[in-house]
């Protein structure tokens, strides 16, 4: 066993003594100050005043200072920071749950167990922390590490706290990392723990989509992140042999995790993700309504009540305002929650909430009432065609004109006949294909118009209908290994990773658009959460190959999966590579940022857990592509035609200009920009020339067909002749007179101690 | 590139105390240079002439991925011993015989009673083709570009016997130097290209180095003088801050290397991805028969093609990391104590260009 042999020398106890887990938030400043340097904060500001404290409202425009002292650039800084931390401390709160739950299941001495080609389990807990969890128990003290860290992060962030903005970014990168660090424990905890796919390429396929739910059978719907409650219902329902009498469905995060639940009868469907919260509840298709925590509408137990249905919380970070009856016997209070006024409960216990959701389902049967044409007519009648409802539309879809039409009018007159017009069909179909169901339209009706109920209901056609492969878990150290060369050789032009939220400004297929695009051209392509399912909206994922290679579609699974597509590029450093793992933070990010061809894309990402897992990507060395809602972070990070020193570990030459990659977190304003920027951001000095003309073939190319004309940057790319795409070379030559000189493939590194100014400073670095 | 042939050095043919001095007098201070080899017929004048103890503090010369029986994958191995199971005579270099597999080596498997043969190249195979016209033959042909042209000018001259056919595992060496430096974590300062993989393809193939990666790169034989004039030439490189490719072996090795000999190459062969054994799949570095060469190729015609193995080196064995240039062989806690020439447990003990095998030698 040559791996297994290779990853026990890497995690040799002396590999690296520790002084307890680490770092603290100033340790990794260092290479956070050289990142920031290269790619220093570009501000967005979306509010220019302070209201922190209570001596503000301070407006910071132009040179202005607030109470504090605290000029603009600090306030945007201190906000992207409390964005992060807020994201970190969710995605923390959610591993801990995690495992605290598994704990009290297994106890602490469960293996970590990721499958027989795993043994590099935590790769993001080693450069990190330098531990090397073995065991559940193990997770504990890193567990308590991410929590002090941010608590120290939120103290940053207090009156009187960091004053420097570029110490407050390296606070907000070391929040991203909390966040990734906690997004690994909380996989790897449920992979060992609730029996998980654990690295499997060919995992089964599952259908995405409100369509293929059947209507006639009582439906528990589970929302949220955490599917433990979830995971209990389906095995109840199996124990029970109700598989044929219920019908069990998730959205967002539980949906995926729920998927990857391992059961004998009863197959969860997964309807959609946040996007479909509203809209899908609305439809009355839900019986059963158990919120877990995070990406749950704040307005979904109202929503859930005015459908009939039931609605059960279960965790404390969502209590909905509702009684604890945790202490209640399920049957008991099943029996009696139908004569209530408000049919909803808080049950803490996710067995006791398990067992009162099927009890329901099993006593009542099908309960919520969808709306029908007569209804839309009439709700529709009072429209006014006022417009406000397009306007507050964040995407700017027309609203109004499909209300209008859905009340009946044509030509300015109403018809006596009920039935929907073709107008109305039309447009309610595009604006369901569009819509973000955020519902602020219909906070913004003066006429109190369910707009959002109206489209949904007159639009039975199931707006999203998708294919997705199960969640596999990690990349196994065999596939690293067979692709690891290509990788870092640019014969595969880049790892791509879809992540996050699904609030995109386009339509929703524009990630499988992109993903379409990319693997036609040999990248790898990585998805988890929300984006995960969308990308399977028009290309199924059993059309492409599941294992780590060249034009491959996988799905790590749900939003905390999303660690496993980084924890990949760090595994590329190591397994590979023999570089050292523990707490060896700078050299794995550099050698990432310098040599592996990987960009993530969160297009739709809106949540503060985006933006934390954003930093820590951007920290390790990966850029990050947002749509055009991602300036409203407050920041991104962008080069500056290199400013900073990059060197040729070589010689120690500086190398000035190089522009790859140009930046580590931007935002594109359309999917066209996004695809170019992404096979751009691919592009690394190191990249052998081979490698080099391909990816600069695909930049040329994308170029030329999606933003009509040459990359004005192109030259800056081009080290030598070679690097020119060998059919188009005689073409180009032209491009190379002027200033251009021909440079040399370095060994690039930000950092000066991996200079070796022929002192081997890494012969046996092993 | 043109390749330098007019230095002084291939000239004046100076002995090797003279080299030695003046390398000891070119080194720059202050600086380690580590110098790679890529062949194993280097490392054996290295070692059998004792050119490390000779050379000055500040001078490392050692050797990365030069012997292609060590880099051979284990699947491409078994699918030889599963063939010569299935009573099909199998025919290779002598080397192949021990490299030692899951399912034992070839010679175990002769042992078993099927029928291995050692062969000194593949004119030989088509012999034992001739003489047993009743037996489906198949030469195992192993090797960087050295054995790779005859295999080619096998096939070009055609008239090969029906029952003969080729099981490829061949490997081209300038993408596995290209890796190296790729990947980024081997400290190397210059490259000495290997002499009779530059007679095929001439010493202009190893121009990229120098021109894309700053590398200087000099084509030197296998005779101390020769090593150590490459040694003298980098030295005098780094000296003056250029890269540039030179050939001290300008008897054998030209500029564009041996057209025939490629042209039959390119005739035969196209270019994979390959596997290289406890190294990974590196891209453009393998050859496969061309598609209308499908008669002549074992895997097609008995329907065979087994899948990378994910246990490519037994437990403990660092052969990966002596190919890469990592560490010595003495480093490796196994060599000459449960690794030897008698009982090898790695490759790079088993065949005369493994580095380990000539460690224990000499």
């Amino acid at each position: 066993m040559y791996f297994r042999w290779i990853i026990k020398e890497m995690e040799r106890p002396e590999a690296k003594k520790s002084d307890g887990i680490g770092p603290g938030i100033a340790d990794i400043r260092q290479w956070d100050m050289t990142l920031l340097e290269r790619y220093p904060p570009r501000y967005h500001p979306v509010n220019r005043a302070c209201s922190l404290c209570a001596l503000g409202p301070c407006d910071l425009m132009g040179s202005r200072r607030g109470a504090c002292g605290q000029a603009l650039e600090t306030f945007l800084s201190r906000e992207a920071l409390l964005i992060a931390v807020t994201g970190a401390a969710a995605h923390a709160a959610h591993a801990a749950d995690i495992v605290e739950r598994l704990l009290s299941e297994h106890g602490p001495d469960l293996a970590l167990d990721l499958g027989e080609w795993v043994d590099l389990r935590m790769p993001i807990a080693r450069i990190v922390t330098g531990v090397k969890p073995r065991r559940l128990g193990d997770l504990i003290p890193i567990m308590d590490y991410i929590n002090a860290q941010i608590v120290r992060l939120l103290s940053a962030a207090h009156f009187g706290g960091e004053s420097s903005y570029l110490d407050m970014e390296s606070k907000t990168l070391h929040a991203g990392t909390m966040d990734i660090l906690a997004m690994e424990i909380a996989d790897v905890a449920q992979i060992s723990g609730c029996g998980f796919p654990k690295g499997d390429p060919e995992t089964p396929l599952v259908a995405v989509g409100e369509g293929e739910v059947p209507r006639h059978m009582p439906l528990i719907l589970c929302v949220g992140h955490h599917s433990d409650v979830g995971r209990r219902i389906l095995e109840r329902i199996d124990k029970e042999g109700l598989d044929r009498g219920v019908v069990v469905a998730g959205l967002c995060c539980t949906a995926h995790d729920m998927a990857r639940t391992k059961t004998q009868k009863c197959t969860p469907r997964i309807i959609g993700n946040m996007r479909d919260q509203l809209r899908f509840i609305r439809s009355g298709s839900a019986d059963v309504v158990v919120v877990d925590q995070q990406c749950v509408r704040i307005d979904l137990l109202s929503e859930v009540l005015r459908t009939g249905a039931f609605f059960i919380a279960t965790s404390d970070q969502s209590c909905a305002g509702l009684p604890d009856e945790t202490c209640r016997d399920p049957e008991e209070l099943a029996s009696e929650i139908i004569d209530r006024p408000v049919r909803a409960v808080f049950i803490s216990d996710p067995d006791r909430a398990s067992g009162l959701a099927v009890a329901i389902a099993r006593r009542y049967g099908r309960i919520a009432h969808p709306s029908d044409n007569e209804e839309i007519w009439k709700n529709a009648g009072p429209c006014n065609n006022c417009g406000l409802c397009t306007i507050h539309c964040p995407i700017s879809l027309p609203v109004a004109k499909a209300v209008f039409a859905l009340g009946g009018f044509v030509d300015g007159h109403r018809t006596a006949d009920p039935s929907l017009t073709l107008t109305a069909k039309q447009t309610s179909a595009e604006i369901t294909r569009l819509c973000l169901a955020c519902g602020r339209c219909e906070s913004a009706c003066p006429k109190k118009i369910p707009v959002m109920t109206l489209i949904g209901s007159s639009n039975r056609t199931p707006a999203y209908a998708a294919s997705m492969r199960v969640g596999r878990g990690p990349i196994d150290d065999y596939e690293i290994k067979d692709t690891g060369p290509s990788i870092v050789l640019g014969d595969i032009p880049g790892v791509v990773a879809f992540l996050a939220c699904p609030e995109y400004h386009d339509s929703r297929d524009s990630l499988s658009w992109m993903a379409r695009n990319l693997t036609e051209r040999g990248y790898i392509v990585l998805a988890a959460g929300c984006a995960a399912m969308d990308i399977g909206i028009e290309m199924p994922y059993n059309q492409f190959s599941g294992i780590f290679k060249g034009g491959s579609v996988i799905n790590c699974g749900s939003c905390v999966s999303s660690a496993h597509a980084i924890g990949a590029l760090i595994k590329v450093a190591s397994i590979f590579l023999h570089r050292d793992l523990d707490r060896n933070y700078a050299e794995i990010a550099d050698y990432i940022l310098n040599r592996v061809g990987a960009v993530a894309v969160m297009w739709g990402g809106i949540t503060p857990k985006a933006f934390a897992a954003s930093a820590g990507a951007n920290r390790l060395g990966i850029p990050v592509i947002f749509g055009p809602q991602g300036h409203k972070f407050r920041r991104t990070l962008e080069g500056k035609g290199g400013r900073a020193p990059l060197f040729d570990a070589r010689s120690g030459k500086p190398l000035t200009p190089c522009l790859a990659p140009s930046h580590l977190s931007v935002v594109s304003k359309t999917k066209e920009e996004a695809l170019v920027q992404i096979v751009r951001l691919c592009i690394r000095p190191n990249d052998t020339t081979w490698g080099r003309q391909r990816k600069l073939r695909n930049y040329i190319e994308l170029s030329e067909k999606l933003l009509s004309g040459m990359p004005d940057d192109l030259v800056d790319y081009i080290r030598i002749v070679e690097d020119l795409p060998e059919e188009r070379r005689e073409g180009l030559m032209h491009m190379l007179t002027g200033n251009w000189q021909p440079s040399f493939i370095p060994e690039p590194t930000l950092l000066k101690g991996l200079v070796r100014h022929g002192n081997g400073h890494n012969k046996f670095n092993i | 590139m043109e390749t330098d042939t007019t230095n002084s050095i291939s000239k004046q043919n100076l002995p090797v105390r003279e080299l030695l001095q003046a390398i000891d007098k070119e080194l720059p201070p202050n600086r380690k240079l580590r110098i790679m080899h890529v062949c194993g017929s280097h490392e054996h004048t290295v070692q059998r002439w004792g050119i490390r103890g000779l050379l000055p503090d500040g001078l490392e010369i050692f050797a990365g991925p030069g012997c292609p029986v060590c880099v051979c994958p284990v699947f491409e191995i078994r699918e030889a011993i599963t063939l010569a199971r299935q009573g099909i005579m199998i025919a290779t270099y002598g080397d192949m015989l021990r490299v030692p597999t899951p399912d034992g080596t070839l010679l175990d498997t002769n042992a078993e009673g099927a029928d291995v043969r050692a062969v000194y190249g593949p004119m030989d195979a088509v012999r034992l083709a001739s003489e047993h016209p009743d037996r489906e033959v198949v030469f195992f042909s192993v090797g960087f570009e050295t054995t790779i042209a005859p295999a080619a000018a096998l096939i070009s001259a055609g008239g090969l016997p029906e029952n003969f056919s080729i099981l490829t595992s061949h490997r081209l060496t300038p993408p596995a130097m290209e890796l190296l430096l790729g990947i980024g974590d081997v400290h190397i300062d210059g490259f000495i290209a290997p002499g009779h993989v530059s007679v095929i393809i001439g010493a202009d193939a190893w121009g990229i180095f120098p021109r894309a990666y700053q590398m200087p790169v000099v084509v030197a034989g296998f005779e101390p003088e020769g090593l150590l004039s490459g040694i003298l030439l980098i030295i005098r490189q780094i000296k003056k801050g250029i890269a540039r490719l030179e050939n001290v072996y300008p008897q054998v090795v030209h500029a564009e290397g041996n057209p025939v000999a490629l042209k039959a190459i390119r005739s035969a062969f196209d270019t994979v991805p390959a596997w290289w054994r406890g190294i990974g799949r590196i891209p453009r570095s393998g050859l496969v028969l061309k598609p209308h060469l499908s008669g002549l190729d074992a895997r097609r015609r008995f329907g065979i093609g087994l899948s990378p193995e994910r246990n490519e080196l037994p437990p403990g064995c660092s052969c990966h990391l002596v190919m890469l240039g990592k560490i010595y062989p003495t480093e490796c806690p196994l060599f000459n104590t449960r690794c030897t020439p008698a009982t090898p447990y790695g490759p790079c003990m088993v065949s005369q260009e493994g580095t380990c095998l000539i460690w224990s030698k000499f």
